[in-house]
């Protein structure tokens, strides 16, 4: 699975972003982190250090995750909780397109 | 855009003439003195490509369209505003020091906004010239040198009254080709690593000064330029390595006084010569959109003091004590409130007759007046935590000493699970970033406080809190009298 993955510029992070990252695709080991605006990306993951979410996103109409501050798609979640519920995420949007090839 | 690398390659094209005690300084990429500075520009050369930080470093030209650095953008909206702050404080988190490319930045923008006004009103054609330096800028990401502050003689005196007529810069003769300019300027940060500097007057000014009302762009190697580098709280350190506590980025800007004996400057690199009336919106616009700054900036420098204080409690054995645990929840709250600032007057801000955008210069002004003092109480109580050892180590070069290295490694002991060394180089670092020419920096960088004060004596409109005291107090004949008659101030 290609992640297209935006960060916001981690200004006043709530967490360490790059980390967080990290520890996602290190639990997905068939991941590639690509660049946000790449066109071949499967998935975009906008990491926003704090609820503000000021990232910037590239146009995609595609699967999207944000985590804001200590947040996944606005639902509450604890900094150590969320590579987990993020890397949950994936795996679902993974099947999804396997299942749609 | 310029990778940190490409920049460093650049500079080394560039010759300026830099001393330091007598003696001239070859290379600034590579001089012990200035090399921190030139390492911290590059950081905001080398941000723009990594993906963590390039939504803040990066933005779109509106006037080609193109990817440049944040640096060299005219703001197109109040995000842009915002985004500034954020990345101030951003590269800050990792420098801990100035990396001195908002001057330039901020030069600009005032700039920018300024020529269009003029070319309105006096028919000039200052604008199109500047926009085409600009693109220039853009193109080629170099680093420009904001220049305001004249040495200014007698400060009791107007420019044009001083003895000595060079204490502003001024135009000393022009011709069909430019101009020539004479004076100094004086704390110029980033100046000799940087490529251009834009000249700007360092206040308003009067029909009579009008000689001194001049703007205008110059390489720093321009003929008839020269620097001096200024001494820094212990700048010989810099010789050292764990004696600097900041070894790869220094502290504050790397500042000189830049002397312009008689310097040409062409007509398409002028972009004010005798405008006296516009001197005083030049100044303004520039000292307003500096100080926003300062709460990103100093925020990101004072979250670094912040965990170098908690660290220090840790080595110390006193990080669970609740009087320590809320002298560092005291410089958390002082550090979000200045950072408050820089985003309240960034999100009050306004579209400019250029289409550009101008912060709240009110609320721009209250920031700068708050770091004059919370970096003073932020630093205070990170001396408090640390303790006195943070002033009084042994040297470096005793550290290192086979024989007397055992009894500092042994007396310079903190908890036992760390090393001293990692206890002496935070206590080194406190010191680099909580004393001397960093403290005086967030005093007087930006203008001094009575600069701000004059501002918020302008911009505080106390006649209207007054008629909105007496409504309340019931004073009806004197509401009554005012809405009547406005007064002068009205």
């Amino acid at each position: 699975m290609k992640i297209g993955v935006k960060f916001c510029g981690n200004c006043n992070s709530r967490f360490n972003a790059r980390a967080i990252v990290e520890e996602i695709l290190g639990g997905l080991p068939e991941a590639v982190w690509l660049p946000a605006d790449s066109p071949e990306k499967d998935v975009l993951l906008v990491i926003s250090g704090c609820t503000v979410d000021c990232a910037t996103r590239p146009l995609w109409s595609g699967a999207t995750i944000v985590v804001a501050g200590e947040t996944v798609d606005s639902q509450v979640c604890s900094n150590t909780e969320l590579p987990k519920a993020v890397s949950s995420k994936l795996e679902v949007i993974r099947d999804e397109l396997a299942r749609n090839i | 855009m310029k990778t940190g690398a490409e920049y460093r390659e650049s500079l080394r094209k560039v010759k300026p003439i830099v001393y330091f005690e007598t003696q001239l300084i070859e290379s600034v990429v590579d001089h012990p003195l200035t090399k921190p500075h030139v390492n911290a520009a590059a950081m905001t050369y080398d941000m723009a490509f990594d993906p963590q930080f390039e939504d803040l470093v990066t933005v779109t030209s509106h006037l080609t369209g193109k990817k440049i650095s944040r640096f060299t953008h005219i703001h197109q909206s109040a995000e842009d505003l915002v985004k500034k702050v954020k990345m101030l404080r951003a590269i800050s988190q990792k420098t801990g020091s100035c990396y001195q490319r908002c001057v330039g930045f901020d030069a600009m923008n005032a700039t920018y906004a300024t020529t269009y006004d003029m070319d309105q009103k006096l028919g000039t054609n200052y604008h199109k010239r500047f926009v085409e330096f600009l693109k220039f800028i853009q193109e080629t990401d170099f680093m420009l040198a904001g220049a305001m502050t004249d040495p200014k003689g007698d400060r009791g005196l107007r420019p044009g009254q001083q003895a000595d007529p060079d204490q502003f810069v001024h135009i000393v003769s022009k011709d069909e080709k430019g101009i020539v300019i004479r004076g100094a300027k004086q704390h110029m940060t980033g100046m000799v690593n940087s490529h251009y500097m834009l000249i700007m007057p360092t206040t308003a000014l009067t029909e009579e000064d009008k000689d001194y009302a001049v703007s205008c762009a110059l390489p720093v190697d321009a003929p008839g330029v020269f620097h001096i580098f200024g001494r820094q709280t212990n700048d010989k350190r810099k010789f050292d390595e764990m004696d600097q506590g900041n070894a790869e980025f220094g502290v504050v800007g790397g500042e000189c006084l830049t002397v312009l004996n008689d310097v040409f400057v062409p007509w398409d690199k002028v972009f004010m010569c005798g405008e006296y009336q516009f001197a005083g919106t030049l100044v303004e616009r520039f000292a307003s959109y500096h100080r926003q700054n300062y709460g990103g900036c100093k925020g990101g420098v004072s979250d670094i003091i912040i965990g170098a204080t908690a660290a220090i409690a840790e080595y110390n054995g006193a990080a669970k004590a609740a009087h320590v645990k809320d002298k560092i929840v005291e410089m958390v709250h002082l550090t979000e409130s200045l950072y408050a600032c820089s985003i309240a007057c960034s999100a009050e801000g306004h579209k400019l007759p250029c289409g550009s955008y101008y912060v709240d210069p009110l609320l721009a002004n209250v920031t700068k007046q708050n770091i004059t003092r919370h970096i003073y109480e932020i630093c205070r109580l990170s001396h408090d935590v640390a303790g006195g050892f943070t002033a009084t180590m042994p040297s470096e070069k005793d550290f290192m000493d086979p024989e007397l290295g055992k009894y500092i490694e042994k007396y310079y002991k903190g908890v036992a699970s760390f090393p001293t060394e990692e206890r002496y180089r935070m206590g080194r670092l406190i010191e680099n970033m909580t004393g001397g020419t960093a403290l005086v920096e967030s005093m007087h960088g930006a203008g001094s406080p009575q600069a701000q004060r004059v501002m918020l004596t302008r911009q505080g409109n106390v006649e209207y809190k007054k008629e909105l005291a007496k409504r309340l107090a019931g004073i009806k004949n004197e509401v009554a009298k005012k809405e009547a008659a406005p007064t002068k101030e009205k």
